[in-house]
């Protein structure tokens, strides 16, 4: 959870899009970067914090269903992907369902433009297919690069482990077969032969995981140009070359509601809140 | 029926012209580093008003948070606009602290200028969204008008329907190319000036009254 609010300390997923209206729990807008490695240090506080509290429902909700991405990015879902069972299946519904119901909420609220949208359907569409198993495992592979194409990772908020393996292994698959009619874009399209693409599945799977690595969280080296990688990749507007050296995105800092109006090179930043604007003055 | 009509016009006219004298059209002058935009903001601002804007320099990104200067009134042939000028930061793509470092800067200065530049770039960016009712986009003539900065820019100028006046400064110096500028934007009406030596202000404010008013 790379990000955190200066002000309360609660922390929020790399790619988060919550804290762009300000810090839900005490509306700081000042928040520093921490990298994936700082934060495993400190013992998966986060992560359990999160886990343990559900009892703030809503709010939470957002913070953990669709993290899927950071872990496939680690390479932890591959196994339990091979192995597609009944009970699984339903706690990926389940995933699913809590998956959709923040698009939904996002939606609802306001807060989210339209590749949300977009996701959102694609996930009700997902989940009206027919899922047999032969159509699980080969499927499995273009989850990746689907979910890369409907929502970047940058819009998917953070979440625990355990969610992020079923929600990775279940619905999202079927996004893909049911926007594009297609199997996956390998050309491997063997739903006949159901083992065979499993395994097969589990090679394939580190290629699109690569793929992301770009953007995924990092384990390693907490060191200021990792830092500052996260941060590029996060606001694609400003890079920040070395201190000093900045390269802009003058379409993205154009078309971005919020705008970063404070840049540190510790990682830290400010932003200006919109919706706090609008809420002061009601 | 017609005399209806007429007289719907003319109330939504008398309205209308209440609105425009109630808020007024808010400009916004932009440009890359160093074209004038803050000389030519306080030329206009000391001609109508009698205050100035901002401090000028020769070094680029003096200008780091846009200055606004309100209710700056504009007489031409017997008509008054009434317009908030908006000096902007230089819009550019890159910001390195290293070009400071010529202008006899010391090393943490011009990292911290080259900061507020970058925060500058996305203040007039965030401007030019949501804040600006038209541009006065301002260019130096002894430089190449083709840059991506200068597409882009005006390309979200024209995409947004603000109407813009384009002005080539520095025709005081030798290297001027008016005719490059108008080459460039052939689409916009190119109004050549010295903002420095004051020349050819005339017709900046009657193009400002006539494209703001």
């Amino acid at each position: 959870m790379p990000h955190q609010c200066t002000s309360c300390g609660r922390t929020f997923a790399d790619g988060s899009k919550e804290m762009l209206s300000g810090c839900p729990d005490c509306g700081g807008n000042k928040f520093q970067f921490k990298p994936a490695e700082a934060v495993d240090r400190e013992g998966s506080g986060a992560g359990g914090r999160s886990g343990g509290s559900g009892a703030s429902t809503q709010k939470k909700r957002p913070a953990d269903a669709p993290e899927t991405e950071g872990d496939r990015g680690r390479g932890t879902t591959g196994a339990t992907r091979a192995t597609p069972d009944a009970n699984k299946k339903s706690a990926d519904q389940s995933a699913v369902d809590r998956a959709a119901a923040t698009v939904r909420d996002w939606v609802g609220s306001g807060g989210e433009s339209g590749t949300a949208t977009e996701t959102a359907k694609s996930s009700t569409e997902a989940r009206s297919q027919p899922d047999d198993d032969s159509t699980v495992a080969p499927e499995d592979s273009a989850q990746a690069s689907a979910r890369r194409d409907v929502v970047s990772r940058e819009e998917l908020p953070e979440d625990p482990p355990e969610n992020a393996v079923q929600a990775s292994t279940g619905e999202p698959t079927t996004a893909r077969t049911s926007t594009d009619g297609q199997t996956p874009t390998e050309g491997e399209s063997a739903p006949d032969a159901p083992g065979d693409a499993a395994t097969r599945d589990e090679s394939r799977q580190p290629a699109p995981a690569d793929d992301n690595v770009v953007d995924a969280p990092d384990d390693e080296n907490p060191g200021l140009e990792d830092l500052r990688e996260e941060l590029n990749s996060q606001f694609e507007s400003i890079r920040i070359e070395s201190p000093g050296q900045y390269e802009l995105n003058l379409m993205e800092l154009y078309e971005r509601e919020e705008y970063i109006i404070s840049l540190q090179e510790d990682g830290k930043y400010v932003i200006e809140v919109p919706d706090a604007w609008d809420a002061a003055d009601r | 029926m017609g005399l209806f009509t007429n007289l719907k016009d003319s109330v939504s006219r008398v309205t209308d012209k209440l609105f425009s004298a109630q808020e007024p059209k808010r400009i916004g002058i932009y440009g890359p580093p160093n074209a004038g935009k803050t000389t030519l903001a306080n030329r206009i601002a000391r001609d109508w008003t009698g205050d100035a804007v901002g401090p000028e320099s020769h070094i680029p990104h003096e200008t780091r948070r846009a200055r606004r200067k309100e209710d700056v009134e504009i007489e031409r042939n017997g008509k008054t606009v009434t317009i908030d000028i908006v000096d902007t930061p230089g819009v550019t793509t890159k910001v390195d602290y290293e070009e400071f470092l010529d202008h006899d800067m010391e090393k943490d200065d011009a990292v911290r200028r080259s900061r507020e530049a970058t925060e500058g770039v996305a203040e007039a960016m965030h401007w030019l969204r949501e804040d600006v009712d038209g541009v006065i986009y301002v260019l130096d003539s002894t430089t190449d008008p083709f840059t991506q900065v200068n597409t882009m820019l005006i390309g979200i100028i024209e995409s947004q329907d603000l109407p813009v006046l384009i002005l080539a400064n520095k025709t005081d110096l030798e290297e001027s190319s008016v005719q490059r500028i108008q080459n460039a934007f052939p689409q916009h009406e190119t109004i050549p000036l010295s903002a420095l030596e004051g020349d050819n202000m005339d017709e900046v404010y009657e193009k400002i009254a006539e494209y703001f008013g």
